[in-house]
């Protein structure tokens, strides 16, 4: 019974950890806040803007940080390389992150 | 002498302006590459018995097939075989400037990195071994600094090393066994066509098709097998994406920067990292609530300043001009060529040349704008607003200029990088009430709205603003669709900008317009004046003498019984004040004589032409007359009128004679005069403005900016017109 109880605990936070771990790795550049530094992971947008942005820099593995937003939240400046570039939210949606 | 022909190549803000400046000095020519507004910059350079003939390429990240500037530095590489490629690298942005280098070293030809920038880098505290990168990578880096006009001749020196010994980098990025596979088989079908291979270097175009390069899918329509080299592609790319999980573009972008990571971990280390100048900068040019406040004080500014300084250096030439004008008056005998010569030629002259002071200072301020990094700043504040109605975040500058004078406005236009922005920015300036309408605007709201003058004018200025930011909505909706250009834009480090530079900058752009717009607009006010003067109508000064000694009768009956009756009346307080009756009715009878022959002339039968189109907007075939002299220049709009409500052509927006005209015709109310307000304004601009569209984009987008903005302009006014009549408003 007292087993029982312990391995159901545990599942449950082991869930929680995945989920928590997976809502970590699964964020795009617009979820994160001024300051906040990531790791790409890949870049989900079709034709032109995900090459150019994949032109730019936007590559795999590749750390850069959330600098600030213009007055309406949009554009967004991030650095990236070493670089600063500025992107509309709606294509740094398009760039899925990790936090770290 | 042996010629080396050079291509200068480079990513945006790599200093490679100061680099082609101090290869060529000021031994450079300006031009357009065919059919676009990219500008094409080429020098020589005699060094060591060489003749190096230099080509500046347009500044890119990458060689895709999108943008108009990419393909122009790819096609001029497969097309004008340059000897040799020197790609200008921003030492403190190594990573991503290697990126292009790589995709030069794919397209198989000679090249020569030249690390720019390199005092920058070192403060900042990164330090490249060039040695080892150049052993890496198997071709020459050069440290250089190019405002400083450092490692110039060792650049010189490798080309000609380099050209003598024919010696090509065999080095080429790899992209890892399972892409190298697909690259391979599509290379060796490629190669099979030796025709086509002798042109395009195979392998470069293979990596083209799995990037899904639409330019490359139409260059293999040339290859002897295209079926099979398309389906091969194709299926190519499939596989690519089906190990990967996702698009083959995408992926080769990001071996080509992993294969650079590892260049650069081994040959560049950054020491320290301080905040630098830039960021401090950043901090309060780009802060949220202050970065839009200091942003429109600089623009107040930068407006304030060009047209109060520009008003001195126009007073001249305009003093110039009439000085030159009377010379020729007392030259050239009375008649048809002095008029020609005084209005026509020296008049046109005085115009083209008048826009010149403004050009200059205005691109003076731009391009210490763009040099300093500010530019791009501006765009980042500005582009969410703009982006709602389908424009960029730098056409703010255009637009705001469009206010002083459209001419420089559209010409400024040029730092929007992408042809769709460029045109619907260069078609919605002239909305922009500009300061030659100014007058029209005061003369008649002066006389109609008197207490409400100034709130009329801003109506009017803010309807222009409307009309301008509806109408670019109403384009990227219509005729200029399509998927709206990404807003990837490099914010560049603060730099200093040069003298040179700016000196380079707005000598081009005066060239420029003095010869693309100049060219259109002498010829156009000689035309006006043509169209003013002719045909002319039988001279019969017995008319006017007879006409003459009538108004003096009448003007010595009206005074004699005032002064026998003496009042407060206005009349009386002019006779008091000394009036000339000879002189009054001498006057009189030159203003009949000149309305009679501007009513006879072309222009005065093509506003009776014209009549039956206006009259539902409430105008008469007079206001016709001024609008068509209008398109020399608003300004004009005011004498033309002066003439017509026969005040003599003298007259100011200010004369009180004037305003007595207008108001005591009866085609003339408040409403009409709000209606002409609204047409003056969105009526076509003035010629030297329409030169400067035909220059930045072309006949076809001028034409169909004409007759977008006759029919604007009338379906509004008709509308405003029959609605206000209709409520009885200002009748």
């Amino acid at each position: 019974m007292q087993g029982k109880v312990k391995f159901f605990n545990y599942i449950m936070i082991m869930i929680i950890i995945i989920i928590i771990v997976a809502k970590r790795g699964l964020m795009v550049i617009t979820d994160l806040n001024n300051g906040d530094c990531f790791k790409i992971k890949y870049v989900t947008l079709p034709g032109e803007i995900g090459k150019r942005l994949a032109d730019m820099g936007f590559s795999k593995n590749v750390e850069g940080k959330v600098i600030r937003s213009a007055l309406f939240g949009d554009p967004m400046q991030i650095k990236i390389m070493g670089y600063n570039i500025s992107i509309r939210k709606s294509e740094a949606k398009g760039v899925t992150v990790e936090l770290i | 002498m042996r010629q080396i022909k050079v291509g200068l190549a480079g990513n945006p803000n790599s200093g490679k302006t100061t680099i082609f400046n101090s290869l060529t000095g000021m031994n450079q020519k300006v031009g357009n590459y065919a059919g676009v507004t990219v500008e094409k910059k080429e020098g020589r350079k005699n060094y060591k018995g060489y003749d190096f003939l230099i080509y500046d390429l347009p500044g890119t990240y990458s060689l895709t097939a999108y943008s108009i500037d990419e393909v122009i530095a790819r096609d001029f590489i497969l097309d004008e075989k340059p000897d040799i490629i020197i790609d200008v690298i921003d030492s403190t942005n190594i990573e991503r400037n290697l990126y292009l280098l790589l995709q030069f070293q794919e397209l198989n030809i000679p090249i020569i990195g030249a690390l720019n920038i390199t005092d920058q880098a070192e403060s900042m505290g990164i330090k490249i071994d060039d040695k080892q990168l150049s052993k890496i990578l198997d071709m020459p880096m050069i440290k250089t600094v190019g405002a400083r006009e450092k490692g110039i001749n060792d650049l010189l020196d490798e080309a000609i090393a380099m050209f003598e010994s024919k010696k090509k980098s065999v080095k080429i990025p790899s992209y890892g066994y399972e892409i190298e596979d697909e690259i391979n088989k599509i290379t060796e079908l490629l190669a099979s066509d030796h025709e086509f291979s002798s042109i395009f270097p195979p392998r470069w175009i293979a990596i083209k098709l799995l990037e899904k390069d639409q330019s490359a899918y139409k260059k293999i329509k040339k290859h002897a097998d295209y079926e099979v080299v398309n389906n091969t592609a194709l299926q190519c790319i499939k596989r690519i994406e089906i190990h990967y999980g996702y698009d083959a573009e995408i992926i080769i972008s990001e071996q080509r920067y992993g294969y650079i990571h590892g260049a650069v971990t081994e040959t560049v280390k950054y020491e320290n990292s301080k905040i630098t100048d830039t960021e401090k900068l950043d901090a309060f040019l780009l802060n949220r609530f202050l970065g839009l406040p200091v942003f429109l004080f600089f623009l107040w500014g930068i407006f304030q300043l060009t047209f109060a300084i520009g008003a001195y250096p126009q007073g001249w030439l305009e003093t110039f001009f009439g000085w030159l004008g009377n010379i020729s008056t007392q030259f050239i005998p009375a008649g048809m060529l002095q008029s020609l010569v005084v209005d026509g030629i020296i008049g046109g002259l005085g115009g083209v040349l008048s826009f010149v002071p403004l050009i200059v200072i205005l691109f003076m301020f731009i391009s210490i704008l763009e040099d300093s990094g500010y530019m791009a700043r501006a765009a980042f504040i500005m582009d969410k607003f703009l982006h709602i109605f389908g424009l960029h975040g730098q056409s703010f500058l255009p637009l705001m200029v469009g206010f002083g004078c459209s001419v420089p406005a559209i010409m400024a236009s040029r730092s929007l990088k992408n042809p769709r922005d460029r045109i619907i920015t260069i078609l919605v300036t002239p909305f922009m009430n500009c300061g030659a309408k100014l007058p029209v605007h005061i003369l008649l709201a002066g006389t109609f709205f008197a207490s409400n003058a100034g709130n009329m004018v801003l109506l009017i200025y803010v309807t222009g603003v409307a009309l301008a930011l509806l109408s670019s909505l109403l384009f990227k909706n219509t005729i200029l669709k399509g998927e709206s250009t990404p807003f990837v834009m490099e914010l560049p480090p603060y730099r200093m900008p040069t003298g040179a530079g700016i000196l380079q900058h707005i000598s081009e752009k005066t060239a420029l317009y003095l010869k693309k717009a100049g060219a259109i607009l002498l010829p156009a006010s000689v035309l006006i004046w043509v169209v003013i003067s002719f045909p002319k109508p039988f001279e019969d000064p017995a008319k006017y003498q007879k006409i003459g000694a009538d108004y003096k009768i009448v003007l010595e009956e009206k005074y004699s019984t005032k002064t026998v009756t003496p009042g407060n009346d206005k009349v009386t307080g002019d006779v008091e004040a000394g009036i000339n009756i000879d002189e009054e009715a001498s006057k009189y009878a030159e203003n009949l004589k000149k309305e009679d022959e501007l009513a006879y002339s072309a222009a005065g039968r093509l506003g009776r032409i014209i009549e039956p189109a206006i009259r539902p907007l409430g105008f008469d075939w007079k206001i016709g007359v001024a609008t068509i002299t209008g398109f020399a220049a608003k300004e004009s709009v005011v004498s033309t009128l002066g003439i017509l409500y026969k005040t003599g052509g003298e007259e100011g927006e200010e004369s009180r004679t004037l305003r007595n005209a207008l108001q005591n015709d009866k085609t003339f109310n408040p409403l009409v005069a709000f209606v002409l307000m609204l047409f003056t304004l969105i009526l076509a601009p003035c010629f030297a403005a329409q030169a400067a569209i035909k220059a930045e984009i072309g006949w076809r987008w001028l034409g169909f900016y004409v007759l977008y903005s006759i029919a604007v302009s009338w379906t509004l006014c008709f509308a405003v017109y029959q609605t206000g009549k209709f409520f009885g408003l200002g009748v």
